[in-house]
């Protein structure tokens, strides 16, 4: 069917990428259920539904390795049916931000959570007259502030109301700061010009920040809490290896007769800087690229000692996701490599939590390696772990995407101070 | 509808430095709105224009509009990129792109 340029969207229609995305959520679903019982799976999603998802929630510690990886399914498949429902057509966004949502399904983000946010988000588009098409990118990406919800739900900031009272204005609060969303994202992104992949983890630490001042000022007060687990990396990671694999052969045999090697040699050539579209721009390539980076971020955290638990597999699975829309390993790499010389030298473990996300989550400032090169990126990623701790003290746990909240700050300065000392790389 | 003539003239912006840094000199830009369908039209001296830079600009200035990323980034509009020239494609509606005698004149539609 010809989908014109005007941008018109189709009536709804299961297109083949969400054939293939609805695939992946097959295999982790079928995962979940060989690793635990549908009971324990239940129970398992009823604590990580009723559990206060700040940053950092292993969901595998709240409620199981079944239920962690079956919540992440679940959240995948609210996105898509969410993007079916509107008739949204895919492109590398959506698709990187569906990907995003089965990751952090895995630590913070659950269908209660996300349901007011999104209905902020739709209310906005109301608002503004406009289709919620428009904001479909926003619908899923708010999910930033997903922990803003179960914490005013199931936390300690609001105490002696009891449950029913909490809950409503655990919605009332999500509402609000879902129809806030777009407006401040769709700003931010000026603030860094694109060198942030995460915008969406900026513009939702800036809402966060102000959330927080709010409590404060009625004298409530967050205490942030971390949930980690362990002892599972075998299992993990080979489900992050089949991953890998499934998009890789998908890439393959759903664009065969393409010039993969040419379509990879300009993806790696690109600076990935917002908006690099590489699904759109080279179809199926795009899904090798994603099965790449996915084998080269386990194999990094697994090299380093790091346990492959939600948190680590939400960082593998949003740098797989971005494999779509902004990232290769040419631009990762120095990042990370930044990210590392900074982990080594701190003083903290280099397989702390802490630690871990950061060096995963630097991934989000691979533009600048993209378009300045190695020294400037390990630069970027080298400031970005020793900033990401302070980040986080300003939003209490309540911004899920909080090293793109670091990574907002950290190319805020660092680009204008590269562009008054060199030249770009193209 | 707000910002959409904030992200007319952005486009046109970026279409005009994307214009300069392919060398063109003595630029004449035409446009026009009614509030609903934003029109223009830029022609400018290249010499020479390489048929790869010509092709490069027609892609990606046809690429399907995607209103869902137009509402996120169109922020980043108005200075040039190689992303930013993927961006405005996906904000427009069709855009005719010609190269004759040394003139470049590229034709663009876009409704809010």
């Amino acid at each position: 069917m010809s989908e014109g340029k005007n941008g018109l969207y189709q009536p709804k229609q299961f297109h083949r990428e969400y054939r293939f995305f609805s695939a992946a959520l097959a295999v982790i679903a079928i995962y979940a259920l060989c690793l635990d019982s549908p009971l324990g799976i239940w129970r398992g999603l009823m604590d990580i539904m009723t559990s206060r998802s700040l940053l950092v929630t292993d969901y595998m510690a709240v409620g199981g390795p079944g239920a962690m990886l079956m919540n992440g399914a679940l959240a995948g498949l609210f996105g898509l049916a969410l993007m079916y429902l509107s008739g949204v057509r895919p492109s590398g966004a959506i698709i990187m931000a569906l990907w995003m949502t089965v990751g952090f399904g895995f630590f913070g983000k659950n269908i209660f959570n996300m349901l007011p946010l999104v209905l902020g988000v739709w209310l906005y588009a109301r608002a503004q007259k406009k289709p919620f098409t428009e904001y479909s990118l926003a619908s899923l990406l708010v999910a930033t502030l997903c922990p803003v919800v179960s914490e005013v739900a199931f936390g300690d900031v609001i105490i002696n109301h009891g449950p029913v009272p909490d809950i409503i204005l655990s919605v009332i609060i999500g509402v609000i700061s879902g129809f806030l969303f777009p407006i401040v994202s769709s700003f931010t992104v000026r603030v860094h010009d694109g060198y942030n992949l995460y915008n969406m983890g900026f513009s939702g630490g800036l809402i966060a920040m102000f959330l927080i001042a709010g409590f404060k000022a009625g004298g409530l007060e967050i205490h942030t809490a971390q949930f980690w687990a362990g002892d599972m990396n075998v299992q993990m990671a080979a489900l992050l290896y089949i991953l890998c694999v499934m998009l890789i052969a998908g890439g393959f045999v759903l664009g065969r007769g393409k010039d993969h090697a040419a379509a990879m040699k300009r993806i790696v050539r690109s600076s990935g800087r917002l908006v690099s579209d590489y699904y759109s721009l080279y179809g199926e390539t795009a899904y090798i690229n994603m099965g790449l980076l996915g084998i080269f971020a386990t194999t990094v955290v697994l090299a380093i000692g790091g346990d492959i638990n939600g948190p680590t597999m939400g960082g593998v699975l949003t740098i797989m996701a971005f494999g779509c829309f902004g990232k290769h390993l040419r631009n990762i790499v120095p990042v990370m490599a930044g990210a590392l010389a900074a982990i080594f030298a701190n003083v903290t473990d280099t397989r702390a939590p802490v630690n871990l996300l950061a060096l995963l989550f630097s991934t989000g400032l691979a533009p600048i390696a993209g378009q300045y090169g190695i020294i400037w990126g390990m630069v970027a990623g080298f400031i970005h772990v020793n900033i990401v701790i302070h980040a986080g003290y300003m939003t209490n746990g309540l911004n899920l995407y909080n090293n793109g909240f670091a990574a907002g700050f950290v190319a805020m300065l660092l680009v204008p101070v590269i562009n008054a000392l060199s030249k770009p790389r193209d | 509808m707000r910002f959409e003539f904030e992200k007319d003239i952005r486009i046109m912006a970026d279409l005009a430095v994307h214009c300069h840094r392919l060398g063109a000199k003595e630029y004449k830009m035409d446009m026009s709105c009614d509030g609903e369908v934003f029109t223009f039209c830029i022609r400018c001296k290249i010499k020479p224009l390489p048929q790869n830079d010509l092709e490069e600009l027609e892609t990606q200035l046809n690429r399907p509009r995607q209103r869902e990323i137009e509402e996120s980034y169109w922020g980043l509009t108005g200075e040039d990129s190689d992303s930013h020239l993927t961006l405005v494609g996906m904000m427009l509606d069709g855009a005719d792109v010609r190269y004759s005698g040394g003139e470049l004149t590229i034709s663009a539609r876009r409704e809010a």
